[in-house]
């Protein structure tokens, strides 16, 4: 267990809590990035964003927010 | 007349749907949230006159930002109209919560699930009639992009279906007993007047939609306190905010859906090309480099077919202006219609030519899909503004135009962010003031100067973002960005979008073109100048270290910025400049120039994104900002020069 932002690339994670303002929740809800859901890490680097497969589609996440999504290892 | 209105997820090429349809304005674009506002077409078929609207790409009805809540307003008041969802169908789980959103409304619904070749492509089959039972509507497969299908879901909308029986669309147990005694406590009135369920509205309610809350409060103010103790039963039960909690069911009722309906083909995942296309382009190295590649070869192919065209298009309206100098004795008329052939000439010969090609290589950018990776790459630079990814967009934009860069800044979701992006987006040189700095410092100075100068622009937009977004600390979330798969770009739609970008500049800014030069050449005439000099001399001469007679020109500046540049030659007389001015005050005057007042044309469209309080901000902000580099660069260019 530990944020997105501390994760590998090429893992699978399961979103665990998405611990931020109702504001930041609602913006990921609506790209499918919920509690329980199954996410591939497809690209991290050192400065890009984190990239991640949600249920087929690709999303981008900023480094800032993915220190708030906490998931963990499948 | 039938009313068609297409509702949609960004990307899921509703835009193209659209134009496939009609042949009609559209904006389509592969960059989320493209269409900012929603464009409408006439369609006859079969003898049928249907009016067909696309509205901006929404992810859910709950809306987020401005684009969501025009498309969320525009929806509920049409009560009559059909609602054509495009899904993309390569993306279905995420589609279909959008999709059970609209059946939520009851209103007469057809899906189109859209890029089936694509679904295809990745192995999703998807049992359509199944689909169809489930949700109680037609369901139709199209490829908008290559015409499939389109036609179809007009005739299926025909039927006009009420998808009344999905009754598989009930969340859990104990949350539609909440939701239900909720219901009751809806006035009839207002049920009749939204033309939405009971259910639905207690459903928005619980979610926190503002605009339903805002309705309901006009009919009954016991609401209020109804929906707080549904709210608390949820959140006690549930453990998060109501809102989340219906959007988690709602999740998992699409999901559940999605499972029924969908077999993969292809049980391993195969790595598709667009795939191997982002290990370059998102390449935290390589993508940076190829970023540049592409913009500097965007940039000499804008700038050569403008020179071109521009050197063509001003001789013509130059012998025109002589004929009409030396044929027509009435001054008046001769006076004015000078006015009118150089406004008309400058528009057509100067910004044009390069604004053209400007903008259909940017919509190439963006329906392509590269315009997200632009922002995806571009983030970390911009967190160290304070901003995120998508403003880059608007910068991107500005080194074309103020006008459009200005305008995408809607596509950012809080306030703050779109007031400082829009502001400072006006501080990137546009194509005229890269007149200015070629054709002065470039061309006088050297070469490297001018580079420098791009470079010393970029560093001042930083800094000035940093002191804003320090200013205003409102909280903002950060990049949360869908990537689009890529797509070879239509050229149907890359035209139709750079046609409606290119009239927005004819009629904003042609008319103020030509006023502009029509003033410009009475002045002259009258010798009004001097009076604007002298009034300008504390600014131009004491402070700037300028020839007096500049005063003129950075006035007319204001109406377009590379008229600065040829006003200079005619005020002070020389087609050599480095005989009147030296190299330091040829450097004060372009970074004053760059820097000063936008041009009257974006002006409107600043007030009309950012309102009165930071448009006059930036008017007076920029003037003074621009005062106080040009010292810096007296300073500095009485020491290297």
């Amino acid at each position: 267990m530990g944020v997105l932002l501390n994760q590998k690339e090429g893992q699978k994670v399961e979103i665990v809590e998405l611990k931020g303002c109702s504001n930041f929740i609602s913006k990921l809800y609506k790209l499918g990035i919920k509690e329980g859901v199954k996410v591939n890490i497809k690209r991290k680097s050192n400065i890009c964003p984190i990239l991640l497969e949600v249920n087929g589609s690709i999303v981008a996440i900023g480094r800032g927010m993915a220190a708030k999504i906490l998931v963990r290892g499948i | 007349m039938r009313e068609l209105i297409l509702v949609g997820q960004p990307n899921s090429g509703k835009s193209t749907f659209f134009n496939a349809l009609s042949g009609y304005k559209a904006l389509t674009g592969n960059f989320p949230g493209a269409t900012v506002t929603y464009q409408e077409g006439e369609l006859n078929l079969f003898g049928r006159i249907y009016k067909i609207v696309d509205l901006p790409g929404t992810y859910s009805l709950i809306p987020q930002d401005k684009a969501e809540l025009e498309a969320k307003k525009f929806l509920v008041k049409h009560k009559d109209a059909t609602i054509i969802n495009i899904a993309d169908s390569s993306v279905m789980a995420r589609s279909l919560e959008l999709t059970i959103e609209l059946i939520e409304l009851q209103r007469p619904m057809v899906l189109a699930l859209n890029m089936i070749d694509v679904a295809r492509r990745k192995g999703i089959v998807i049992d359509i009639e199944k689909l169809s039972k489930l949700l109680d509507i037609p369901c139709i497969p199209t490829s908008a992009k290559r015409g499939n299908g389109v036609i179809d879901v007009i005739r299926a909308a025909n039927k006009n279906k009420i998808p009344e029986n999905s009754i598989t669309l009930k969340f859990q147990k104990d949350v539609e007993e909440i939701i239900h005694s909720l219901a009751k406590h809806i006035p009839e009135k207002a049920v009749k007047d939204l033309n939405i369920p009971k259910r639905t509205i207690a459903i928005r309610l619980l979610e926190e939609d503002l605009y339903y809350l805002k309705v309901l409060e006009k009919y009954n103010k016991e609401i209020d306190l109804q929906l707080k103790i549904a709210k608390e039963k949820l959140e006690k039960k549930h453990g998060k905010e109501a809102k989340f909690v219906i959007a988690a069911e709602r999740h998992n009722l699409a999901m559940e859906i999605f499972e029924q309906v969908t077999t993969f083909s292809k049980s391993e995942h195969v790595v598709s090309f667009g795939e191997k296309i982002d290990n370059f382009v998102l390449h935290p190295i390589l993508g940076y480099i190829i970023l540049i590649a592409v913009f500097y070869g965007l940039f000499t192919l804008i700038f050569n077919t403008g020179a071109h065209f521009e050197a063509l298009i001003l001789e013509r309206f130059d012998a025109l202006s002589k004929l009409i100098e030396s044929e027509i004795s009435n001054k008046m008329l001769s006076l004015t219609l000078i006015g009118l052939v150089q406004g008309v000439g400058g528009a057509l010969g100067i910004a044009l030519p390069y604004i053209v090609p400007f903008l259909i290589g940017l919509a190439i950018l963006e329906d392509t899909g590269y315009m997200a990776r632009i922002a995806f790459l571009a983030d970390s630079i911009m967190h160290k503004i304070g901003l995120h990814g998508k403003a880059v967009v608007s910068f991107v934009l500005g080194y074309g135009c103020s006008i459009p860069a200005v305008m995408a800044a809607r596509n950012l979701e809080n306030t703050r962010d779109r007031i400082i992006t829009a502001s400072l987006s006006v501080l990137i040189p546009c194509s005229a003031r890269t007149v200015v700095i070629f054709g002065l410092v470039g061309y006088y100075i050297g070469k490297w100067y001018a580079i420098g100068l791009y470079i010393i622009n970029v560093l001042v937009v930083g800094i000035i973002g940093r002191v804003l977004t320090k200013i205003d600390k409102t909280l903002a979330p950060g990049l949360v960005l869908e990537i689009p798969e890529y797509h070879m770009p239509v050229l149907k739609n890359v035209l139709i979008k750079t046609w409606i970008r290119i009239k927005d500049f004819i009629t904003v800014v042609l008319p103020l073109l030509i006023i502009g030069s029509i003033i410009m050449v009475y002045l002259e005439h009258y010798s009004l100048d001097t009076v604007i000099n002298s009034a300008l001399k504390p600014l131009t001469v004491f402070i700037l270290g300028l020839p007096e007679k500049v005063g003129t020109t950075l006035i007319f500046g204001i109406f377009k910025k590379e008229l600065s540049l040829m006003m200079l030659f005619q005020a002070l007389g020389t087609n050599n400049l480095s005989t009147v001015m030296t190299h330091s005050q040829m450097f004060v005057y372009a970074v004053f120039t760059l820097f000063y007042i936008p041009c009257i044309s974006t002006i409107p469209v600043l007030y009309r994104e950012t309102g009165k309080k930071a448009t006059m901000y930036v008017i007076f902000g920029t003037l003074i900002l621009a005062t106080i580099l040009g010292i810096a660069a007296r300073f500095v260019g009485a020491i290297i020069f």
